[in-house]
């Protein structure tokens, strides 16, 4: 049966389980001498990106490369967007050539579901706009699960710009999913004005928010922010929310620091933090590129 | 599925097994790069038993490992439900190695012949050999077992049931009949 | 011109249903027979109803025509049993002068199926700074004056339009929306928008606007017209000021009566509106106004758009429901099935209290009158899809939907124009 990845709403508890636990044997391969396997062979991946994106798209490419898919690319710039290029032109021409799972990512939240409409491959949705970001959520609960051999009754705080992030959406769904208790800690032109889960608390205060954490997720904080008059400035920004080295002494000994990346030294997160030995962030991009293969396993359509 | 048999007691399991050890012992003069791979899920215990048989009789340490083929399989694209993805173990370096692989039983050859391909991906063993509890014929591909347990001529409707204390909790080895749908 | 008997019907005489025979005699109605030939309408089980009026229509002509023609629109309009629509003034250009006005006229009277009611600016393209010319407009026909689809977000400008319009006499309607607020946001700001990761446009994005027309309302002593009012608050800011003496009045659209912000969880285009679809809190509360009686008028804001426009991403599509086809029957199923609010009830705000807060002469069903009803069928069942719409906007979340009630006949006039 066809199946898509747009939200984290698309897995059951047991089959986000079941990616995690598969996700090693593919971690696995990554340490071999020859990283790759034969999986795909014969399948066909597009990766459709609306969307300039280096580290998503590599770790996607990576990872069909590695079970032996074939990978047709479709970058669209910028500005064939602007001229409107229908959606569904585009994907149905695609759809002749045979694809078998599509890896999109867009701008405008919503379209990954357009696309599924109008192909018959799968869809894994790689970031559409602030909507969803699945595979992310699913590469940080694989670290934090690797690492505590169980989500259950984890305490993850997240601190950075949630408002605009897809990427917290997915996280916080997946967190919530898996039982996890979540803090965030930004201020509250950066908070959603309507909260979408009542467990999720928030704090203002960086010193209550790392406390208790086994795990800190930064954010990057984007540029535009500022310019938008959503904070001041990045120093003030730094200066009440940055997750900076001295905070740490308030937080548990083996806390665990996240970021999905790109970060933004000296702003969300300082390099001191970012370096240490807490922080798994190099960590996280090899095990996307392993549960990313562990969602391609599970998401080919026979 | 109509049982028809057993065909193997736990006795008679053990007993080919410590004669395959033996034999692996013999073939390779030795221990000296000697490694027991056991292909999931079966072969596992079965490797685990050779290992064990092997290092007390020659009283040396010898390599041992799991081989989890499911990615390497020539019908993922025919089952139904993929199959769940195990890790493999192997925390040696496979080079110049004489790798032992271990099955409960070889049947058309394509298990054994997408073990040879993961392992190829691990680099260049010095040589791979093959032992399997039960040889039913019926080869698909041209493979062979060095060490063998029992042959046994089976009809392509029949299936043969090797049960371990690890995966079954009793150790026997049946045959069965499928029946039609 | 055939003389034409409708008979098994319900007709809706004087606010009260009763079973008689019409007569359409030289255009005009009568219930008692007349001499000499004339055709039958067997109109078992359905109901003669006065024909209604649409207070808010989006023409996209000129210069949209992609979206909507004079020859689609009046086809819509007459399919919905309306035969009386007022057109917004954002078209491309905008009805800013007397010579669109004209326009707007002489051309939507071609089709002679329904007549167009056009609304002027109130300022010069309805870019918020210099007044348009209101005076000439209204000599050649225009009923009332909006920046419809834009705010005049400088109080100043607003309050010089309005006591200009009043000089003229003319009716002012305002689209209350503070743009700086609503921004980029494409739905309802709340849950919804923020699981799907949708810039929302906020509840106070609406009633901000709304407080400040009724100072100036209050203020200048002006009556003004809200359209489209979505939100609970506005409602109620609303209904506060008239009780205060204010004289403000609004309306609502079928869809912010029958939809939910929920409904844009699928992502289906179709139900981006501005004003957006609201809470569920907010739709019960307009409904049950409309049951107290407490609405000045429905408007169905149709507002058509090419299929690849909606094909676009949610964030990206234009916002409007294209409504005229349909609204009626929205209407019946969401206001008297699902809410049990007799149709005698609410029909008068699709009918004679639009025409009522322009000033137009009243229509009513009644002997000696000209002939302008519909015949509407309660029972039938109709699938809404790209040949039963005959706007050329198919953008409707009815779309693909089977929907009970269907307009079997619309007499303009006496002259049936709808079967066409």
């Amino acid at each position: 049966m066809r199946k898509h990845l747009i939200t984290l709403d698309d897995l059951s508890k047991e089959q986000i389980i079941s990616i995690l636990e598969q996700g090693k044997a593919f971690k696995e391969i990554l340490s071999r001498p020859i990283k790759k396997i034969p999986t795909l062979r014969g399948k066909t991946i597009g990766l459709l990106f609306f969307e300039p994106s280096t580290r998503t798209k590599l770790s996607f490419e990576l990872a069909a490369k590695r079970m032996s898919a074939d990978i047709v690319n479709f970058s669209a710039s910028t500005s064939s967007l602007k001229k409107n290029e229908s959606i569904k032109d585009t994907v149905m021409t695609l759809d002749a050539m045979k694809i078998d799972i599509y890896v999109v990512r867009h701008p405008s939240p919503g379209v990954p579901y357009i696309i599924a409409d109008h192909i018959k491959g799968s869809v894994i949705n790689a970031g559409d706009g602030a909507h969803s970001h699945p595979t992310q959520a699913i590469l940080d609960l694989y670290t934090m699960w690797e690492r505590f051999g169980s989500i259950k009754g984890l305490n993850v705080t997240i601190v950075g710009d949630v408002k605009y992030s897809r990427v917290v959406r997915s996280d916080i769904s997946g967190l919530l999913k898996m039982g996890a208790n979540i803090t965030l800690c930004t201020p509250k032109t950066l908070l959603p004005r309507y909260v979408i889960d009542s467990r999720v608390r928030h704090t203002f205060d960086m010193k209550k928010a790392v406390k208790d954490a086994d795990v800190i997720m930064g954010l990057r904080m984007q540029k535009e922010r500022q310019d938008s008059g959503i904070i001041p400035d990045e120093v003030e920004y730094n200066h009440f929310f940055g997750l900076k080295s001295h905070l740490l002494e308030h937080a548990s000994k083996d806390v665990m620091i996240m970021h999905p990346g790109p970060i933004n030294r000296g702003i969300e997160i300082d390099g001191e933090v970012a370096d240490s030995k807490n922080s798994v962030i190099n960590e996280q991009v090899t095990n996307g590129l392993a549960t990313r293969m562990s969602i391609f396993y599970h998401f080919v359509e026979n | 599925m109509k049982i028809k048999s057993k065909i193997m007691e736990k006795v008679d399991i053990f007993r080919s097994l410590k004669r395959i050890s033996h034999e692996i012992i013999e073939k390779n003069k030795g221990t000296e790069n000697l490694a027991i791979l056991g292909i999931r899920r079966r072969g596992v215990p079965l490797g685990e038993i050779i290992h064990k048989e092997i290092e007390a009789e020659e009283k040396k340490k010898v390599a041992s490992g799991i081989l989890d083929i499911t990615l390497y399989r020539d019908d993922l694209s025919t089952l139904a439900d993929k199959p769940k993805v195990n890790s493999t173990e192997i925390d040696w370096n496979v080079n110049d190695m004489n790798i032992v692989l271990v099955d409960d039983v070889l049947y058309t050859g394509r298990t054994i012949r997408a073990a040879l391909d993961e392992i190829m991906d691990y680099g260049r063993p010095r040589s791979i050999q093959v032992a399997v509890l039960i040889d039913r014929g019926h080869r698909e591909l041209p493979i062979m077992a060095n060490y063998v347990g029992k042959i046994i001529p089976t009809k392509n409707n029949e299936v043969i049931e090797v049960k371990t204390d690890e995966t079954d909790g009793e150790w026997a080895v049946w045959i069965a009949e499928k029946t039609k749908k | 011109m055939n003389n034409v008997e409708i008979k098994n019907a319900k007709v809706l005489i004087g606010g009260k249903f009763e079973k008689t025979a019409v007569y359409i005699c030289d255009g005009k109605i009568t219930f008692s027979k007349p001499k000499g030939k004339h055709d039958v309408i067997d109109a078992a089980g359905a109901l003669v109803l006065p024909s209604l009026f649409d207070i808010h229509t989006h023409l996209r002509c000129p210069g949209q025509e992609y979206k909507e023609d004079l020859d689609s629109v009046t086809k819509a309009a007459v399919h919905g049993g309306y035969t009386d629509i007022s057109s917004m003034p954002n078209t491309s250009p905008p009805a800013d002068n007397e010579a669109l006005i004209n326009y707007i006229k002489l051309e939507g009277a071609v089709f002679k199926r329904c007549r167009i009611h056009p609304f002027g600016t109130l300022t010069l393209g309805s870019k918020g700074e210099r007044l348009s010319r209101m005076g000439l407009m209204k000599k050649a026909g225009a009923v009332g004056v909006t920046d419809d689809g834009k705010c005049i977000s400088n109080g100043t400008i607003m309050m010089r339009a309005m006591e200009y319009a009043n000089t003229h006499g003319l009716f002012i309607m305002d689209h209350a929306e503070d743009h700086d607020i609503s921004a980029n946001g494409v739905l309802n700001e709340g849950v919804v928008s923020e699981k799907l990761g949708l810039t929302g446009i906020p509840e106070i994005a609406e009633t901000i606007v709304i407080k400040r027309d009724i100072e100036i309302s209050r203020y200048l002593n002006i009556p003004m017209h809200i359209t489209h009012v979505s939100t609970k608050r506005g409602a109620e800011l609303i209904l506060a000021a008239k009780k205060d003496g204010i004289k403000i009045t609004f309306d609502v659209t079928p869809h912010h009566l029958a939809f939910t912000d929920e409904d844009c969880l699928s992502f289906d285009t179709n139900f981006k509106v501005n004003p957006p679809l609201r809470l569920d809190s907010d739709r019960t509360f307009l409904i049950d106004l409309i049951k107290k009686g407490l609405i000045d008028a429905i408007g169905t804001d149709h507002a058509p758009h090419a299929d690849f426009e909606k094909e676009y991403p949610f964030d990206r599509a234009p916002f409007g429901i294209s409504s005229l086809d349909t609204a009626f029957c929205l209407l019946y199923a969401t206001l008297t099935v699902e809410n049990k609010i007799p149709l005698e009830k609410w029909i008068g705000l699709i009918s004679s209290a639009p025409r009522k807060l322009l000033g137009l002469r009243p229509s009513e069903l009644e002997e000696g009158q000209r002939a302008n009803i519909f015949i509407f069928h309660p029972k039938n069942e109709w699938k809404v899809d790209r040949k039963t719409i005959y706007s050329k906007g198919k953008n409707t979340p009815l779309q693909g939907k089977k929907i009970k009630g269907e307009v079997l006949y619309t007499f303009n006039n006496g002259k049936m124009v709808y079967p066409f």
